[in-house]
């Protein structure tokens, strides 16, 4: 099975499978706009994937080479999260900051399937939960309520005033 | 721009995430911050506003909400379904100012078909309401139907109420709504005999592509083939009849009364549809898979998302149970989502000559139904009074469905419930409970009120006993202030002091619904308890806190009853039709 090289941001170099490469559109589009197909030695570089996301977005392509292609989204239809394959769910055990940043690589490197189930796990953490759950759920620092209250403050001072 | 866990996402990685949540996941993701309090703002996610029975809209007006937090000129598609305390004057204001608004979803709130909703309506292609007969009058001038209503294409009407007094009028809506191409109708009042009269409907829309009928009152099986509809869905549940129907090639749907449509017969599904089928008994699977199997005549391929295993006659012969076992445990049950079943399907069974099934099946059919079908987030048990010896075995597996998150179960008297105090442990997004038991079961209760303290996601609960403590049971509930509506019925309580009622009023602010029923304890007792109620209800009138003799009032009063309908009486969500998923 042919192979191509792939450079992570901090320069270490992956020998992937043509085939499983091509699961990211952005890299399916490079080889075929500049038929590097045949080019052995060539090295496609990825400045915005580091080698810790690289490694797991291959892992992930891996297992899914043989996936049919995601159906396009139907904007009318209110979509599904709970239809994440135990796999997806055990692979995205992960801490947040790498969540993020599969999300962003999923989108840079334009894999559809990572994008979308990387997502919809976030979107899982997000569901049914109170403001304040939420915030614990992603340690968000809640500066709305004093500023809420210091809006509230400044014009009852003008009543008062008066 | 936000950052979470340091990484920051451009907008539309933003937008996509939110593409998977409701608007009301998405308002309460803004409220985090003040650096993300600008999301609503963002055209995409305003196109579909989908705030369906937000409770948060006790406290916050909805029109003052949009105006002031929402790109409300980009709205597509607004659903406020179930937000039946919103004001009819508030809802009509918010309808003025969208330009854009192509569909609207409002069952159960205050909109309706009055000659001043309709005004409202001129640009939409779908629409959903409910509606009471008096909302219509027989003198109406059709032309303002004709004028407001031409674009309509989606049609969802739930008639709560047929007064005689608009009924003609009613009917006269359809003559207008000539260029319709799908009509969903619910007739949920059950009080008269009088029937909707669908065939005149049916026969005034020349162009129906599609029909969903749900009717708890008897109506005959309707046949349209000569409109040019074949019924594909046909089931009977509780009180209400469904029935769906669409354009499919007429030829290619088998007539229900077929014994068999898989010749030969291969599978041991195949086999379990043939016994289904010789019982004429229901059909546990949904209406997707319906239309899959009629169409396809094929069974083996069908990924069933319900299977609802409760009819009204009572079957637990062997060949009815282990035809139901056989759907459970193939391949097509594994991403079940939502069960309906009787207890006899769970029961062990003792062992006959000849008999081949699993020895693990025989003794636990449950544990192997759990392994099997592990995603069922909806489970509804109701208890075969025939089968009542060895069925104590099965409750307590039932918390190994870990994802679970709405229950009913209906418990025997001899049943102590110790099994709940693991349940509300394991099932940690539990979010809706509901126990009914028809006897005196003090175990029950007091197990009742051990589980109770751990169920911290729980929204919504709904107890049936013969006799209930009520101060304890209200000192019991876990203080995670997740609960919006509670619903108690029972004949007595042993004990009337209200101190765990008021501390409990006390700490869950949040609560929008409180209903008590208590049929033999004096009015003297009622009024006191009710004073106490009130006294909670005052600054916001929104919220619902009764305590009554008769569980009448709730049947009663419309409006209440069918957006909390699933508190008050036991009903099945399973394969049958939800209005609420209409769009």
């Amino acid at each position: 099975m042919p192979k191509i090289k792939l450079q992570s941001s901090d320069g270490e170099t992956f020998d992937v499978d043509v085939e499983i490469a091509k699961c990211s559109v952005t890299i399916k589009t490079m080889l075929e706009d500049l038929g590097m197909d045949d080019e052995e030695e060539e090295v496609v570089p990825l400045p915005n994937v580091n080698s810790a996301i690289l490694r797991k977005v291959l892992q992930w392509a891996t297992f899914h080479k043989d996936d049919p292609p995601p159906p396009e989204d139907d904007e009318n239809k209110e979509k599904r999260t709970d239809d994440i394959s135990s796999w997806d769910a055990d692979f995205l055990k992960v801490d947040q900051g790498t969540l993020f940043e599969l999300i962003l690589a999923a989108n840079y490197l334009d894999i559809k399937g990572l994008l979308d189930v990387t997502c919809k796990t976030v979107a899982n953490m997000i569901k049914g939960k109170a403001p304040e759950e939420i915030r614990k759920t992603f340690n968000i620092k809640n500066d709305f309520t004093a500023s809420e209250e210091d809006q509230v403050r400044k014009e009852n001072e003008w009543c008062e005033e008066k | 721009m936000a950052h979470i866990a340091g990484v920051r996402l451009p907008q539309e990685l933003w937008d996509h995430i939110f593409s998977y949540l409701t608007t009301s996941d998405v308002i309460n993701f803004c409220k985090t911050s003040s650096e993300y309090a600008h999301f609503l703002g963002e055209i995409p996610l305003v196109r579909n506003f989908n705030v369906s029975g937000n409770y948060d809209f006790f406290n916050t007006n909805i029109y003052t909400y949009v105006t002031e937090n929402v790109s409300y000129e980009y709205i597509k598609v607004l659903n406020i379904n179930k937000l039946y305390w919103v004001k009819l004057e508030d809802l009509r204001r918010l309808l003025k100012i969208l330009p854009n608004l192509e569909e609207l979803l409002a069952l159960n709130t205050a909109l309706s078909f009055r000659p001043k909703d309709v005004l409202l309506y001129g640009k939409l292609k779908t629409l959903a309401l409910s509606v009471e007969g008096n909302h219509f009058t027989n003198y109406v001038d059709p032309t303002i139907y004709r004028n407001n209503l031409y674009l309509l294409r989606k049609l969802c009407l739930h008639v709560t109420r047929k007064n005689p007094k608009g009924f003609m009028g009613m009917h006269m809506l359809f003559n207008e709504l000539f260029a319709l191409n799908e009509l969903w109708i619910f007739d949920s009042d059950d009080s008269h005999s009088q029937p909707l009269k669908f065939d005149t409907i049916v026969s005034q829309l020349k162009f129906l592509k599609k029909l969903v009928i749900k009717s708890k009152i008897y109506i005959p099986l309707l046949d349209y083939k000569p409109f040019g509809l074949a019924k594909y869905f046909q089931t009977r549940r509780f009180e209400s009849i469904a029935m769906r129907y669409e354009t499919l090639p007429v030829d290619k749907v088998v007539p229900f009364r077929h014994v068999s449509i898989f010749e030969p017969v291969e599978s041991k599904l195949e086999m379990a549809w043939n016994v289904f089928r010789s019982y004429r008994s229901e059909m546990p699977y949904d209406h997707m898979a319906h239309r899959e199997i009629y169409l396809t005549k094929k069974i083996n391929n069908v990924n069933f998302q319900e299977l609802n295993f409760i009819h009204n006659k009572c079957f637990c012969t062997n060949d009815y149970v282990n035809a139901s076992w056989d759907f459970l445990s193939s391949d097509n049950s594994k991403d079940l989502r939502k069960l309906s079943i009787k207890s006899c399907v769970l029961q062990r069974r003792p062992v006959s000559k000849g008999d081949t099934i699993d020895r693990l099946q025989r003794e636990y059919p449950i544990e192997a139904i759990i392994k099997n079908c592990p995603k069922v987030t909806t489970l509804e048990l109701m208890h075969c009074p025939k089968c009542n010896v060895t069925i104590i075995d099965a409750y307590p597996l039932i918390c190994n469905w870990k994802c679970l998150e709405r229950i009913m179960l209906d418990v025997p008297a001899y049943l102590n419930g110790a099994f709940l105090v693991d349940l509300a442990k394991t099932c940690t997004n539990l979010k809706f409970l509901r126990i009914s038991s028809h006897n005196t079961n003090e175990n029950l209760n007091r197990s009742v009120y051990k589980a109770l303290p751990h169920a911290n996601q729980l929204q919504d609960f709904c107890f049936e006993n013969k006799a209930i403590n009520i101060p304890v049971l209200f000192g019991s509930f876990s203080t995670s202030q997740k609960l919006r509506r509670v619903f108690v019925s029972c004949e007595d309580t042993a004990a009337t002091s209200t101190n765990t009622l008021k501390s409990f009023l006390e700490t869950n602010p949040q609560l929008v619904l409180l209903a008590l029923v208590i049929t033999f304890k004096p009015k003297s007792y009622i009024k006191t308890v009710q004073d106490i109620l009130d006294r909670f209800r005052q600054p916001d009138s929104a919220k619902r806190f009764h305590a009554k003799n008769d569980i009448r009032f709730f049947l009663d009063n419309y409006s209440l009853y069918e957006a909390n309908s699933e508190l008050f009486k036991w009903d099945t969500e399973v394969s049958t039709v939800d209005f609420y998923s209409f769009r």
